[in-house]
């Protein structure tokens, strides 16, 4: 679904994202994971065309992001780290909106929304304006829309930040009974616990190079995620 | 720490950081190249008007303290007019209060450096009016060492007049928006009272200079009875009457002071306080489906009628261009033959000579010019959505044509009912609005994707006080002069069909010619942003 090869971003000197490959399979959920500044946002900005990139290739169901950006953005759906969305706008009105944008039909986004929102519990405060809406708020919004044309690749950004519990158990139930169906996600975490535990592959990166990939017990092996994580941290690059 | 506060807020009101973190000089000098002329054409139009007043006030001896007192009434009204607005964002509305409270900075410090901003913004509006009644003064009739000392001073007093007036009208506007669910009308209607005023003491200046220069007597009695602190001020200088300086510094200081002292004991509160919102409940409706690019469009006007600035500033033109055709169709024979004695030009050519400068009125209008500037942190939704980017750019023209369109041919419908006016200039004066607006919706744009400013901390800034937005305001101005001139200068040369006809074809090969920059280079540059 996600093929990225050979990815190498730099900003002026600085090489933020250095020969990186990852394949995502459809149906796979990914967890990308490492420190702060490590080029986790770097390298989903690039998947997504938020960011160019200097070398390599990155494709999405056979489609390549540089070539055909459109016919890739149209496949997926991207949940940022921070949510900002507009502000002037109802949350009815935005979703309203992304679905425009996606040519999502009448019949389907009215039936997406009703099942979403009512699943994270915001449908009563959809007339409201997205700007009295609290971050958690922010944050399950950004989630219904990107679920709203039945993407076929998941990206996002630290997804959980910001998310009550319940909210962030809804959003594991959805992303595995959307893997079933074979949609993919491809997401950066902190929390090693939740990408222990949803994931089905893993892959490290510091300071912008992949240092491991694989499926969760290739990668931790018998330690914890954790231990696995702090101790390939302290090695060199 | 101080010193930074400062420095970051002005920076956030007249500086852009270029993404790639590189200094861009070449924006940053045409911006101050702009900002310098504004100053001086206000400069010299007020120069102008303390010419004429001067000329009936002052003797240069004792005693005119008037003319000093009427300078110091007026620059505290333009520092008032210009700086209401900016003190209820800057105070009440400003969206880094929480973080930096979150910080170990003092919430006096915060408040100070805020306070500081905003009272040189304030100086600056009124020194635009105070130092060229001055220079004249000085000019005529010499203004003795203490006079310039009491003039500084006064100067320098005179903007916290302004302050402590703005700070009340903005607490009050806080309050009132607090507790209304349609607060975006609310702020249009104000800042339209505010504007109205302005706008007509702009027109009219010359009528009201000269009506105010004859009447020095009354002008006198006004401010000695209503406005004694002005007037206690114009003696102070003129005279140099330390008892009147020392009853007008009481009268800026102390109310200064109270205000001050009431807004920094509530600080923590209204930074902290949660917005007052009218809470909706929602109840499902059929969505309405639109196409991409009408999508994008609908997302600009919701924008663009929800945010008083955007709307005042962007919309103030298109009010113009029906206020004067209807002053058009009023006062049309009279301009008529006026133009017929002066030139002796026809009553056809004088209509569509009227055509012009009233479809050249939409120039000011200012949606696009700010389209981008103002999706900000939301740059994202739109670059992470598959939309090309001519998608975005022309949905963000329809949106202009969609506000501004209608304004434009209603104008043009009013000037139809000019008495005997012809079935071309019945025509074209639909047509030349129309097209002049789709012109100005691509110049702004073109000027806004070479000149966008992403990182604003409040919309105001993307609106008012960017580079596209000074260039569109400045290239409007001088498109309506120039349009006017040129048509009035080509009346022998011309038949006034054909100067309408070129006139149209101009603009039309030029949104033509923006149109190819927009799938070209526009397009390009939108996608680097």
């Amino acid at each position: 679904m996600l093929y990225i090869n050979n990815l190498t971003k730099r900003y002026g000197q600085k090489v933020a994202v250095d020969n990186l490959t990852l394949h995502i399979a459809p149906g796979e959920i990914y967890g990308f994971i490492g420190h702060n500044g490590a080029g986790k946002t770097t390298t989903i900005k690039a998947c997504v065309g938020l960011h160019d990139f200097d070398e390599g290739e990155i494709t999405i169901n056979g489609v390549s992001v540089k070539k055909d950006p459109i016919k890739c953005k149209s496949m997926i759906a991207y949940i940022p780290d921070n949510p900002d969305l507009y502000e002037f706008m109802s949350g009815i009105k935005y979703l309203n909106f992304i679905a425009d944008v996606y040519k999502v039909s009448e019949e389907d986004r009215n039936s997406k929304i009703e099942k979403y929102t009512d699943l994270f519990g915001i449908t009563k405060d959809l007339a409201n304006p997205i700007v009295s809406y609290s971050h958690g708020m922010k944050q399950k919004l950004a989630i219904v829309a990107a679920l709203i044309h039945n993407p076929k690749l998941i990206i996002m950004d630290e997804p959980f930040v910001g998310l009550d519990p319940k909210a962030a158990f809804e959003v594991k139930e959805i992303m595995r009974n959307m893997a079933k169906e074979g949609t993919a996600f491809f997401f950066s975490t902190h929390v090693l616990e939740v990408a222990e535990k949803l994931c089905d592959h893993i892959a490290i990166i510091k300071e912008g190079h992949l240092i491991i990939d694989g499926t969760v017990d290739e990668v931790k092996g018998n330690n914890s995620l954790e231990d696995v994580f702090l101790e390939l941290e302290g090695k060199d690059v | 720490m101080f010193k930074t506060l400062v420095l970051t807020r002005f920076s956030s009101m007249f500086f852009r950081k270029p993404k790639d973190g590189k200094k861009q000089k070449g924006n940053t000098n045409i911006y101050f190249g702009l900002i310098i002329f504004l100053i001086l054409d206000f400069g010299f139009l007020f120069f102008s008007n303390y010419i004429v007043i001067s000329d009936q006030f002052c003797n240069g001896t004792t005693g005119d303290g008037t003319y000093f007192a009427l300078a110091a009434f007026l620059s505290m009204m333009l520092a008032f007019i210009g700086s209401v607005m900016t003190t209820q964002q800057q105070i009440y509305e400003a969206k880094d209060n929480e973080l930096l409270l979150s910080m170990p900075i003092k919430p006096s410090m915060i408040l100070s450096a805020r306070i500081v901003v905003l009272y040189v913004w304030a100086f600056a509006f009124s020194a635009i009016n105070f130092v060229p009644a001055l220079i004249v003064y000085a000019g005529k009739y010499a203004l003795s060492a203490s006079g310039w000392i009491m003039s500084v001073l006064c100067l320098i007093l005179v903007p916290l007049i302004s302050m402590t007036v703005s700070f009340i009208i903005a607490w009050l506007i806080q309050l009132i928006t607090s507790r209304l669910k349609n607060k975006t009308l609310f702020n249009i209607v104000l800042t339209f009272a505010l504007m109205v005023p302005y706008m007509a003491f702009c027109m009219k200046m010359y009528n009201i200079v000269s009506f105010v220069a004859q009447r020095k007597d009354d002008v006198e009695s006004v401010l000695k009875k209503y406005l004694y602190p002005f007037y206690a001020c114009g003696m102070a200088v003129s005279d140099f009457n330390i008892v009147n300086f020392l009853i007008f510094l009481a009268v800026t200081i102390i109310p200064f002071a109270i205000a001050m002292t009431v807004i920094s004991k509530t600080f923590i509160k209204i930074a902290t306080r949660k917005k007052g919102f009218v809470k909706t409940k929602y109840v499902e409706k059929r969505l309405k489906v639109r196409s991409a690019r009408m999508a994008v469009a609908m997302k600009e006007v919701r924008h663009f009628t929800s945010n008083s600035t955007y709307a005042v500033n962007g919309g103030m033109g298109l009010i113009m261009q029906v206020a004067a055709a209807i002053y058009a169709v009023v006062k049309f024979n009279t301009l008529a033959e006026a133009l017929n004695s002066m030139l002796g030009m026809s009553a056809d050519y004088a209509a569509a000579v009227v055509i012009v400068g009233i479809a050249s009125i939409g120039t000011i209008v200012e949606v696009t010019v700010c389209a981008i500037s103002l999706e900000g942190k939301n740059l994202w939704i739109l670059k992470s959505s598959p939309l090309s980017a001519i998608d975005v750019l022309k949905g963000k023209l329809y949106a202009h044509y969609i506000i501004a369109l209608p304004f434009a041919i209603v104008s043009g419908i009013i000037i139809n009912f000019i008495p005997g006016i012809s079935l071309v200039n019945r025509f074209f004066a639909i047509v030349v609005p129309v097209v002049l607006q789709i012109f100005v919706a691509y110049f702004g744009l073109a000027c806004n994707l070479c000149f966008p400013k992403l990182d604003w901390q409040n919309e105001a800034q993307a609106i008012k006080q960017s580079t596209a937005a000074f260039i569109a305001v400045f290239g409007g101005m001088g498109m309506v002069i120039l349009l006017v001139g040129i048509s009035i200068a080509l009346y022998l040369v011309l038949p006034y069909s054909i100067l309408l006809i070129i006139i149209t074809a101009i603009f039309g090969f030029g949104s033509f010619l923006y149109e190819l920059y927009l799938h070209g280079k526009g397009s390009k540059r939108y996608l680097e942003l």
